[in-house]
């Protein structure tokens, strides 16, 4: 049932209509710089990627992760800031249903801008990966207790169901990061939801690695789209589309990192995101 | 005489103290800011309020100062705000002797959740001799713990565990801080052997042990036990 044969990468920014993960370009340009960093290749050997966008000169990885920086905070900024002028200049004479409207808008681009400082942090965090993973061992259970506990306090109400094995299961890893993959492949996976069934999180426990499955039932993924791979930097699709893939390219950063696997495809009822995650130190970072 | 619960908050951003200010308000407490290290003590020590809310990045003199002094002669129950999210730091205000953390950006709810443990830690100085939440029933006194009225069986370092924490519901408890009080001042650095205890007790009291109800982690800081009904 799960074979794990066949499966392509994608991005799943289908529904383009909730406020959820961060700007793509951002994340797409520092997960290209990341990936870059974290190559285990010599320096200044350029070709070795098969994407030459990521491996730009550090001057150019520089500008442009500013100029994406500030691009991508630009629009939900700019929204706190008319609506809150708009409030404050008109109060009087606002209907208080239009006064609701606008209090609410602001407090949906703030929650994006927080994810988005989640997310940010996490990329600072993957500098310093390969030191973490030869020190840390995590208890699976914990970090993903630790993720669903975060993802309902962002979600209330949010129907996620998690199996795991008996057996207790340490793998090295950067908890903080894992977590923030988990949380972004979950809020994708919601986002995608019908709402009739929870969505599963199955982990497996392997002899090499442990394999975390995150299965969402609703709409699956069009077929075109599951060649488009995690990353989103050279995507151009709209802002709000951004904000889910941009989620997605970080989480398959963060998995990278750790020397994992993940692809994506869809099952009869919906979609599923497949991770991996190795159970040997990963000294060689 | 009705004097509500006076907290102080050392906080320099002046749109954080009126937001804290507000919210704490309206759940009636007083609220006194001080925007400075240096004017947060001298106010503990002139006001002596019932609880402090204590920013990390302070204009004169940081926050772990701030804490460290303070426990020289107050145990006013402090928690910290801030905005820095790693682990460490959270760890060294804890171990400083801070009650709890919170990082901003927060929600509402968590904060006033926060400060009721806190000072209810604070006014109860005995040991209680239940803690029940949810279907949980420990039983101090006869060291028994009951699910949904069934009888659980924990080995002796599970139970302490799981007492202690529970006498600590709802405040996050370190690693360092649990291993001390169970394995004693000499206990090893590493702190698997917590951690797989933990792993344990949560097969025996948890209906799922990856969405648990009762013992909550906070991976690369410690444990944190629902707090009690």
């Amino acid at each position: 049932m799960r074979k794990k044969t066949q499966i392509s990468t994608c991005s799943k920014n289908h529904c383009p209509d909730m406020a959820t993960f961060l700007g793509g370009t951002v994340v797409g340009t520092m997960v290209g710089i990341l990936a870059s960093r974290l190559a285990t290749r010599p320096s200044g050997q350029k070709d070795a990627s098969p994407n030459p966008d990521l491996n730009p000169a550090p001057v150019q990885v520089h500008t442009d992760l500013l100029r994406a920086i500030s691009h991508d905070l630009r629009t939900p900024l700019s929204n706190i800031m008319g609506n809150s002028l708009i409030y404050l200049e008109n109060h009087g004479t606002l209907e208080e249903q239009e006064r609701l409207r606008l209090v609410s808008r602001i407090h949906e681009d703030s929650s994006w801008l927080i994810d988005m400082a989640e997310n940010l942090l996490a990329i600072t965090r993957l500098e310093d990966i390969g030191l973490l993973l030869s020190a840390r061992e995590e208890i699976v259970e914990e970090v993903l207790s630790e993720a669903l506990q975060k993802l309902e306090k962002r979600h209330p109400n949010s129907a996620v169901h998690v199996a795991v094995p008996e057996s207790i299961i340490l793998l090295p890893m950067d908890a903080v990061l894992i977590e923030q993959a988990v949380i972004n492949l979950l809020e994708n996976a919601l986002l995608h939801s019908s709402g009739e069934k929870d969505v599963d999180i199955i982990v497996e426990d392997g002899a090499q690695e442990v394999t975390f499955l995150i299965r969402d039932y609703g709409d699956s993924i069009p077929e075109n789209q599951l060649e488009s791979c995690f990353d989103c930097a050279s995507s151009r699709t709209s802002d709000a589309e951004k904000r889910s893939s941009v989620g997605l390219a970080l989480s398959k950063t963060i998995i990278a990192a750790h020397q994992g696997t993940i692809r994506c495809r869809n099952h009869e009822k919906g979609a599923e995101f497949v991770f991996t995650l190795p159970k040997r130190r990963c000294d060689s970072l | 005489m009705n004097a509500k619960i006076h907290i102080l908050t050392i906080e320099d951003d002046k749109n954080m103290c009126a937001y804290i200010t507000a919210l704490l308000s309206k759940d009636n407490y007083r609220v006194t800011n001080a925007a400075t290290g240096r004017e947060g003590l001298s106010l503990t020590a002139s006001l002596c309020p019932d609880l402090i809310l204590l920013d990390l990045g302070l204009p004169d003199i940081d926050g772990f100062q701030v804490l460290q002094q303070l426990r020289g002669w107050s145990h006013v129950p402090v928690i910290i705000v801030s905005a820095c999210d790693e682990e460490q730091q959270k760890v060294h205000a804890l171990d400083l002797g801070a009650d709890d953390y919170v990082t901003k950006p927060f929600y509402p709810n968590e904060l006033t959740a926060r400060i009721r443990t806190a000072l209810r830690h604070n006014r109860t100085t005995a040991p209680s001799e239940t803690y029940r939440a949810l279907e949980l029933e420990i039983d101090f006194d006869r060291r028994m713990i009951n699910l949904a009225g069934r009888q659980i069986h924990l080995t002796q370092i599970e139970y302490q565990l799981l007492s202690l924490l529970a006498q600590n519901s709802g405040r996050v408890l370190t690693y360092n801080a649990i291993m001390r009080q169970i394995w004693g001042p000499y206990a090893e650095k590493n702190n698997q052997i917590l951690r797989v205890n933990m792993a344990n007790i949560r097969r025996k009291i948890e209906r799922n042990p990856a969405d648990p109800q009762y013992v909550f982690t906070e991976v690369g800081i410690g444990y944190r036990m629902r707090e009690k009904e």
